[in-house]
């Protein structure tokens, strides 16, 4: 389900086309959010995060993104192009670049995002949500996507494999490894809030 | 209970248990992230890189209008009555434009003049112009047409760069296409 109304993306587009600055304000408004907050926990820099949201609105406003409403709503076409401008900044600094073929296999070293990078900002005051964002870094690229797309803004699974342009078996396969890797990396979290909450019979089913 | 749907056809990894525990921390995460924004600055730079790219297409578009305006009537006539040569200046345009009034003009506009006009109105007029000027627009590729050029009918709404002389009124005298 969009989080916007499509038909009144198109006639701010349009609108925004014909010169109206108004318009144009009035879609960096209603998009800027979920763009910035897929951007960073994509990438885990709020400055990336922030000249990424920057590019796909200049390419927006010079129209150079050549949007096509019958192929889709913008707020899925700007996904796509955040999530592009990622990959492309990905690649540009990336160490490891795995094989496309074997990016949804059973080998389990396609699911570990390369780290080498340097350390994480700290982005949350929420310790818990740190601690899950911090765990979603180490998810492999193409995993995260999907993660993030279905857990935090809602998309179906027919919006993210357009987005991510796969099948809908590859988004159902890439979030169900996604959660499984989550919940391994996150799990000594999940045994400590169980040992005080939990009586003890209960914490060893849950092991 | 977990978000995945029960029809799922991809057997599930974790538990139900796993899966409840590990979507109230999704919740949290998301919670703590939903009034996450861009940074303030970067809508007033935008909107800044808005108004400067508009302003600029305002001023195309208003040449262009311009030269519709003043030229689309002449070249139309042009193309009436079946002209098909090159009406050009080339042996005229080097002593007209050497005239006072239009020495000036090339260096204003660092256009230069050796290319070839058209002309559009008598020499004589425009040897009498006083105050002619030398304008740069886009004009739709298919006015080559009335020049005896052949336009391909694919690209015939494409732009190409012209020189316009024009009369201190506007008046159109003379044009060049540029390569």
């Amino acid at each position: 389900m969009p989080l916007t109304d499509p038909t009144q993306d198109l006639t701010l587009l349009t609108e925004m086309r014909r010169g109206s600055a108004t318009a144009f304000e009035q879609l960096y408004r209603r998009h800027q959010g979920p763009l910035y907050r897929f951007a960073l926990l994509r990438c885990g820099s709020a400055a990336t995060a922030a000249d990424i949201v920057q590019e796909v609105f200049l390419a927006l406003l010079n129209d150079t993104l050549k949007f096509d409403p019958t192929r889709g709503v913008l707020q899925g076409f700007l996904f796509g192009v955040t999530r592009n401008l990622l990959l492309k900044q990905q690649e540009a600094t990336r160490r490891y670049v795995p094989n496309n073929h074997a990016l949804d296999t059973d080998d389990t070293d396609n699911d570990i995002a390369d780290t080498s990078a340097g350390p994480l900002e700290k982005l949350l005051t929420n310790e818990a949500a740190e601690n899950v964002r911090n765990a979603l870094q180490q998810i492999a690229p193409h995993y995260r996507d999907v993660l993030i797309f279905y857990e935090m803004h809602d998309l179906s699974y027919v919006e993210i494999a357009h987005i991510c342009n796969v099948d809908i078996g590859t988004v159902r396969s890439r979030l169900s490894r996604a959660r499984a890797k989550l919940f391994k990396l996150l799990r000594p979290d999940f045994l400590e809030a169980a040992a005080h909450q939990t009586p003890t019979h209960q914490q060893e089913a849950i092991q | 209970m977990s978000r995945l749907p029960s029809s799922s056809s991809v057997q599930a990894a974790l538990t139900p248990e796993h899966d409840n525990v590990l979507d109230e921390l999704l919740d949290n995460l998301r919670a703590a992230t939903e009034s996450l924004a861009a940074p303030a600055h970067l809508e007033a730079t935008l909107m800044s890189a808005f108004k400067a790219h508009h302003a600029k297409s305002h001023a195309a578009k208003r040449r262009s209008e311009f030269i519709t305006q003043w030229f689309a009537p002449g070249f139309a006539l042009a193309a009436s009555v079946g002209m098909s040569a090159w009406m050009v200046l080339a042996p005229m345009a080097q002593p007209i434009l050497d005239q006072p009034q239009f020495a000036s003009i090339g260096v204003e506009t660092g256009i230069s003049t050796n290319a070839p006009f058209i002309a559009l109105q008598s020499l004589e007029q425009i040897a009498l112009e006083p105050q002619p000027r030398l304008i740069e627009a886009d004009v739709p590729r298919m006015w080559l047409a009335a020049y005896g050029v052949s336009v391909n009918p694919e690209s015939a709404g494409d732009a190409v760069r012209a020189e316009m002389l024009v009369s201190a009124s506007g008046q159109p005298l003379a044009m060049r296409f540029l390569p």
